[in-house]
């Protein structure tokens, strides 16, 4: 689980065109599939404003969650300072603080995009009104626009001439809306990428019958490279206790598949509250005892040390990061299930995709498998 | 005769002068060689001495057939501080002079097939360290048994047998007597005699198996990765040789065609599968396992997965990191974490007999001054604190660790440190326990004293009653 490349000679063409082709001085709202390296060129491009001869420092990368802020963090660390990289709701709480202001008091009960949409159109009169501009940013480079409210890019916008938005329209959990329409409103230039090398064929044609971008597919534009992939699964009906049953294996034989110490598994749960006893579950076994950890907005830590190679996720917290092997447990069960959000959950996986289900698989995933060979009729070979 | 633009002078010396002569004097009489191989029919006792002209020290001694240990004899009894004289000059006989003077520069070579032998010899690295391929030292590498068949085949070709081998390696454990006995004996030899008749010219005689899996090794070099017109992979193909032998292997040959998962679950079969397998059949299931062991995540990172194997563990280990290496391009990347490029360093190093060796002793000279058994004779300065590096044949050297004595004492004295020099190894044991104790008496009785006053009082009291306090 690498964000970064190490070589430039790992890059494709349109990466570099990214990093390095675009004007200093612009401004860009840079769109890919999942596994294109929007991440990953927000780092490079970060690092190139950094380097001479431009050395422009006050610069900060914004993630929209703590989780993908700890897992840039990762291996961003000798490209990109760790310290430049907040999350929205960090960076608008110190908009706040620079001004000597106090942001609102958001009702608890609202959901994470809504409370930073308010908290960003704070910030934003707080910055209009003010005689002085307090602070200036050299370049704001942000992640997963399509989770952004029109209030936050117009934020972004007043604090800074360089930006570079990354985004994926199609990965979109939150119900917000405006914020790719007011990026091109503001003056940021449109860069489309297509090639993506992160995700398996098998698991792209997954992703492509969940949800198409027009004509754009997937499949068509894959550069998988690793292990041989594993065609995806769908495993059910099955019960939460024997959807563990069949995990449990499955986990065991991918811990000695996919050792590469950057590899990680991903086990996604529909809520939060699921999270905890699938944990407790696994750690009874003795392979997966220290290496199990959750990773969503109630649990304080959220790094990722060497010794975890399982992560427990939610479909929020899982935005934007990447697993060598996915297992999706709960399907049916998992809340406000749209398009987008299966795409999103899906094309978390490199290698390996499982699915996991109860009562019934639903009908945007359902359409999504192959079914496995068999004959048509009962008495067929 | 020249070398590198080094004119290169000989003298035929009597017994009598050699010792001036390997002091650094200099025969006024030396003449210019013109051909290594035209050389005068020795008497017995005499020696050809060779220089080049930039060296102040002799660089080769020749001596008649049959007293090179005659010679070694000599200086160790007569001239101790020349001694041991195969540190510092090259010592052959005028047969072995005959030959090297063919190419006095011998450049290794193994045919393509140098990444298997490197595999081979980190795995053996590996498995007598207990640590992964990215933590073993090239040290522990050059001190395998594998290191040395490799290097011996590649100066040499096909002449020596593993079994050879470990004759020698074992009179060297047994003359020096403060080896560390940790090197653990191959259990089976199969991997590298299949390596070994993988060589060109090879004229040994080899077993049924040895010859199935290098037939098999051999298609695997050739056509790594290539598909027949109908797209399988030929690969598949070599393997299917070994199905007709062990039906349990009957999915070996469609490893490539399966995802990376599905082969770490047929690799646990074979592990399952290997205790119902008739003796004779087993070589072919640890070599398939290290077959599909090396076709998971690109043959490095999973070797651990060999531990399975218990006894057998080794030859799957070896297997995977030799089956691995076979098709690579080129074996100075960064395979094994870049060991293998500085293993392949050491390995193909060329060889030049007018070179100054580098090695502590020979294996002969050693064999020599212990008399075939650890003595307290055999006692000579190592250039490693913990290891001595003896010469097996020319330009085939191994590393064997010593047993730190500093540290056996406890970090002795400063003076005891001057009068017993670091790396002078093979102290009898008695006399090491004796300095010991010496050492740790005035420790032991201050805090004896300290600890417990009252019994230095009674001792005092008592003292005409008693002295063994």
């Amino acid at each position: 689980m690498s964000l970064l490349w190490r070589r430039r000679s790992e890059l494709h063409q349109d990466q570099i065109n990214a990093i390095e082709k675009l004007s200093v001085d612009g401004r860009f709202l840079v769109m890919g599939p999942p596994g294109s390296g929007k991440t990953s060129i927000l780092l490079h491009r970060g690092q190139y404003l950094r380097l001479p001869p431009h050395q422009l420092t006050n610069i900060r990368l914004i993630t929209f969650s703590r989780t993908l802020r700890e897992f840039i963090a990762i291996d961003g660390n000798d490209r990109f300072p760790a310290n430049l990289i907040q999350t929205v709701k960090e960076f608008v709480e110190d908009v706040f603080t620079d001004y000597g202001a106090s942001p609102p008091e958001a009702d608890d009960a609202l959901p994470l995009p809504e409370k930073n949409r308010i908290l960003a159109g704070a910030a934003l009169e707080l910055v209009k009104a003010a005689t002085v501009k307090r602070v200036v940013f050299d370049a704001l480079l942000i992640d997963e626009i399509q989770d952004l409210s029109q209030e936050e890019i117009q934020l972004f916008g007043s604090l800074s001439k360089r930006l570079m938005f990354v985004g994926d329209s199609s990965q979109k959990l939150y119900d917000v809306d405006g914020g790719i329409a007011t990026a091109e409103a503001i003056g940021c230039k449109k860069v489309d990428l297509k090639h993506h090398f992160r995700i398996s064929p098998q698991i792209c044609k997954v992703a492509d019958n969940i949800l198409r971008a027009g004509d754009y597919e997937l499949a068509k534009y894959c550069h998988y490279t690793g292990p041989t992939p594993t065609d995806p699964v769908i495993n059910g009906p099955l019960t939460p206790d024997a959807q563990i049953e069949t995990l449990i294996p499955s986990l065991d034989i991918q811990l000695d598949t996919y050792n590469d110490p950057r590899d990680r598994i991903g086990i996604v749960v529909g809520r939060k509250r699921n999270c905890l006893p699938l944990l407790e579950n696994l750690q009874t076994e003795r392979r997966f005892a220290t290496n199990c950890k959750i990773f969503h907005s109630g649990v304080a830590d959220r790094s990722f040390p060497d010794s975890c190679k399982i992560c427990i996720v939610t479909p929020q917290s899982c935005k934007g990061l990447e697993f060598r092997a996915l297992h999706w447990l709960l399907v049916d069960e998992t809340p406000y299930l749209t398009r987008e959000k299966a795409y999103t959950i899906v094309t978390r996986a490199r290698t390996s995709l499982s699915l996991y289900y109860n009562n019934m698989l639903p009908r945007i995933l359902q359409g999504a498998f192959a079914p496995t060979a068999g004959g048509l009729f009962d008495d067929d070979e | 005769m020249t070398t590198s633009e080094n004119k290169l002078f000989q003298y035929v010396a009597e017994r009598s002068d050699l010792a001036n002569f390997l002091h650094g004097r200099r025969p006024l009489k030396a003449v210019p060689v013109r051909d290594l191989s035209l050389q005068p029919k020795l008497r017995s006792g005499d020696a050809v001495v060779f220089w080049l002209s930039n060296s102040q020290r002799p660089n080769l001694i020749v001596v008649p057939e049959g007293e090179k240990l005659e010679l070694f004899a000599w200086i160790n009894t007569f001239h101790r501080d020349l001694a041991p004289l195969t540190s510092w000059c090259r010592v052959l006989s005028s047969a072995e002079l005959a030959y090297y003077a063919k190419q006095n520069r011998l450049e290794p070579n193994l045919f393509g097939f140098e990444a298997a032998w490197i595999g081979a010899i980190i795995a053996d690295a590996m498995f007598q360290s207990r640590r992964s391929f990215d933590s073993i030292s090239l040290t522990t590498c050059l001190a395998t048994e594998a290191f040395a068949f490799a290097r011996s085949n590649a100066l040499y070709g096909p002449r020596v047998t593993i079994g050879q081998l470990d004759q020698s390696l074992d009179t060297v454990r047994a003359c020096l007597s403060r080896t560390l006995e940790t090197a653990q004996k191959r259990s089976s030899k199969v991997t590298l005699d299949v390596l070994q008749h993988l060589l060109k010219g090879t004229a040994l005689n080899a077993s049924a198996p040895v010859r199935l899996l290098s037939e098999i090794c051999n298609k695997i070099q050739g056509i790594s990765g290539a598909r027949t017109s109908n797209g399988d992979l030929l690969e598949g193909q070599a393997l299917k040789s070994l199905v007709d032998f062990v039906p349990l292997l009957s999915r070996i040959q469609f490893v490539l065609d399966l995802p990376a998962e599905d082969r770490v679950r047929l690799f646990r079969q074979l592990r399952a599968g290997i205790e119902g397998i008739a003796d004779q059949d087993r070589v072919f299931v640890l070599f398939a396992a290290g077959y599909v062991l090396s076709r998971i995540g690109g043959a490095e990172r999973d070797l651990r997965l060999a531990e399975a194997f218990d006894g057998d563990q080794e030859e799957v280990l070896t297997w995977a990191a030799v089956l691995g290496g076979l098709g690579a391009d080129a074996f100075w990347t960064d395979a094994f974490d870049g060991m293998g490029r500085l293993v392949a360093r050491e390995l193909l190093k060329p060889v030049d007999i007018f070179d100054f060796p580098n090695c502590d002793i020979s294996l002969d000279e050693l064999m020599v001054v212990s008399g075939g058994q650890p003595s307290s004779k055999a006692r000579f300065r190592s250039a490693n604190r913990n290891a001595a590096t003896v010469e097996l044949q020319i330009g085939v050297s191994v590393q064997f660790g010593l047993v730190d004595e500093d540290r056996l004492r406890n970090q002795p004295l400063e003076s005891a440190q001057r009068t017993t020099p670091a790396s002078k190894i093979a102290i009898a044991e008695d006399d090491a326990l004796r300095s010991l104790a010496g050492q740790l008496f005035p420790h032991l009785q201050k805090l004896f004293e300290q600890h417990f006053p009252q019994l230095r009082e009674k001792k005092g009291s008592r003292k005409n009653e008693s002295k063994l306090l």
